[in-house]
């Protein structure tokens, strides 16, 4: 018994030395987990049109899931294998965290790349949608942002939103903005119907389609605000997963995947026309009209 | 390995956002109690009443607010409400500053109530029927026999089963966020916007409905005892 033991102590030894001049292993990536899955997870909201909402129907539809659908599909060309899109259902608050949890892989939910954001959450370069935070309130009540100072405030809770406006306000002479949070954007748009907030603050692409056709008795107040630009969300740390997702955004520009899905909802002939340019494009001066935010 | 930062609900400005929580809170949990005790009191009075339209009453306030849930009643008194009325008195009370903290305060308190008044009415009945004849037969009147003999017994003896419910009704304060009331949760939510350090807020909430929790229990046995040490009823 004691020389099989020392046989077996022998050949492990020499089994660990093998293993340990091995290549140093490669990072786990959620590129080779999802590759391995055959299926990806994506976090979208059922509550912000045009974005990700939901139709009469009750089914969850939006540019967000479109463009997740056709995101998977050139995902899939790059990574040698078909990848499914499973949708999981998040709001404001959660989506962080469940990114964080590792809950799901990304999120296509119209979020805003911010700095404090990207202190728990890494985000895609280049974004997918540039859009623009404003307030909105009655036609002719506000000609300024200055003149909503001590006036309430509608926002939904979580949006990144909050920070911006109550700072702006602020330094404006507000010293305490009244900033009412409501769980979904229907309720603050339904707040701001009622009188119940004298502005809602929301980013411009989400109110409008929030708006619909009362969109004649409201109006924007003042400019843009704060830049609202739509980044496909991961977590932190992982290179590898950022870069083929980027790469796989950056085919849909360049085929025309990207356009179709775009003037399907936002062009002329769209379900929400926008007169606005969201598309992701490089300066117009620079480098002549519509050229894609792309890297060479 | 997430790093909690267990300083940052002191530092400024998120501890003034969280005293300004809990003072919401405190003031939904005490005006929400004591109303409701009141109407408690006024529905188990109905329910034993000899007089059949109370009792009819009663008993369909009690069965309405006690099986529909406390948060749908929040929405039912934000959203609902002020849209009843027309136009102008609608938009009126819309614009009202305090419509979020008083749609919240009635709608708990209704809530309650209800509760409360079922506690109230099982300790009216569980009082020894000779409490009311003794009463009778001393000259009161069916009025005083009520108010000054039998109610304060069924409260006395009520306190064990109240505790429970005034404490739920402390936890159901944090509904209020539905209404944008600036609570203890909301401030929470709020800071976990702004930081993302959404654990240290929630744990500094948690501990601190723990701490009320507790205190408002010590509160109902305190009260318990006190109630045991005066002479009981004798049954002959």
């Amino acid at each position: 018994m004691r020389s099989a033991t020392f046989l077996v102590v022998l050949l492990s030894t020499f089994g660990l030395a093998g293993a340990a001049r091995a290549d140093e292993p490669k990072r786990e990536s959620l590129a080779d987990k999802v590759k391995a899955k055959g299926k990806m997870s994506v976090c979208t909201q059922n509550t912000v049109p045009p974005m990700s909402y939901m139709d009469e129907k009750n089914q969850v539809i939006g540019f967000d899931l479109d463009f997740a659908r056709a995101l998977a599909e050139k995902l899939g060309a790059r990574l040698g294998k078909k990848i499914d899109v499973e949708f999981v259902m998040c709001d404001e608050k959660t989506r962080i965290t469940f990114l964080q949890a590792g809950r799901v892989d990304l999120t296509v939910s119209s979020m805003s790349h911010t700095q404090s954001r990207d202190e728990a959450v890494d985000f895609i370069d280049p974004p997918y949608m540039f859009a623009g935070k404003s307030f909105f309130a009655r036609k002719g009540r506000f000609k300024e942002i200055k003149d909503l100072v001590g006036k309430k405030i509608a926002v939904q809770s979580g949006s990144s939103a909050i920070a911006p406006a109550t700072a702006l306000l602020k330094s404006l002479g507000d010293s305490e903005p009244k900033v009412m949070g409501f769980n979904t954007n229907g309720e603050a748009w339904l707040a701001l119907k009622q009188g119940k907030a004298d502005a809602f603050t929301q980013d411009n692409v989400i109110m409008v389609a929030l708006m619909g056709a009362d969109v004649k008795d409201f109006e924007q107040v003042g400019p843009a605000y704060s830049v609202g630009l739509f980044s496909i969300g991961v977590p932190q740390d992982d290179s590898r997963w950022r870069d083929v997702l980027s790469l796989a955004q950056q085919d849909m520009m360049l085929d025309g995947t990207y356009e179709k899905i775009y003037s399907s909802w936002f062009g002329p002939k769209g379900k929400f026309p926008m007169a606005t340019n969201m598309r992701p494009h490089l300066p117009a001066d620079t480098y002549g009209e519509g050229k894609w935010f792309t890297y060479p | 390995m997430y790093q909690p930062d267990w300083g940052l609900p002191f530092r400024e400005p998120y501890l003034g956002w969280l005293l300004k929580g809990l003072a919401y809170t405190g003031v939904l949990t005490v005006t929400t109690c004591s109303l409701s005790f009141g109407l408690g009191v006024v529905l188990a009075a109905a329910r034993v009443s000899p007089n059949r339209s109370a009792r009819l009453a009663a008993t369909a306030f009690v069965e309405v607010f006690r099986n529909i849930p406390t948060l749908y009643w929040i929405f039912f008194f934000y959203f609902v409400v002020p849209a009843l009325p027309s136009g102008d008195v609608a938009f009126a009370l819309n614009q009202w500053d305090y419509l979020p903290l008083a749609a919240a305060i009635v709608a708990i308190t209704l809530s309650h109530a209800a509760h409360v008044g079922e506690v109230l009415r099982a300790g009216l009945q569980s009082l020894p029927e000779v409490q009311r004849r003794a009463a009778i037969a001393l000259g009161l009147r069916p009025r005083q026999v009520f108010w000054s003999v039998l109610l304060p017994q069924a409260i006395r003896i009520s306190y064990p089963a109240l505790g429970p419910r005034v404490v739920h009704n402390f936890h159901n304060t944090a509904l209020a966020t539905i209404a944008t009331v600036p609570e203890l949760t909301w401030q929470a939510q709020k800071m976990e916007t702004v930081t993302f350090r959404g654990f240290e807020a929630i744990t500094i909430v948690t501990v601190l409905f723990i701490a009320g929790s507790l205190s408002i229990n010590a509160l109902f046995k305190a009260l318990d005892l006190s109630a045991r040490r005066r002479p009981r009823p004798q049954v002959r």
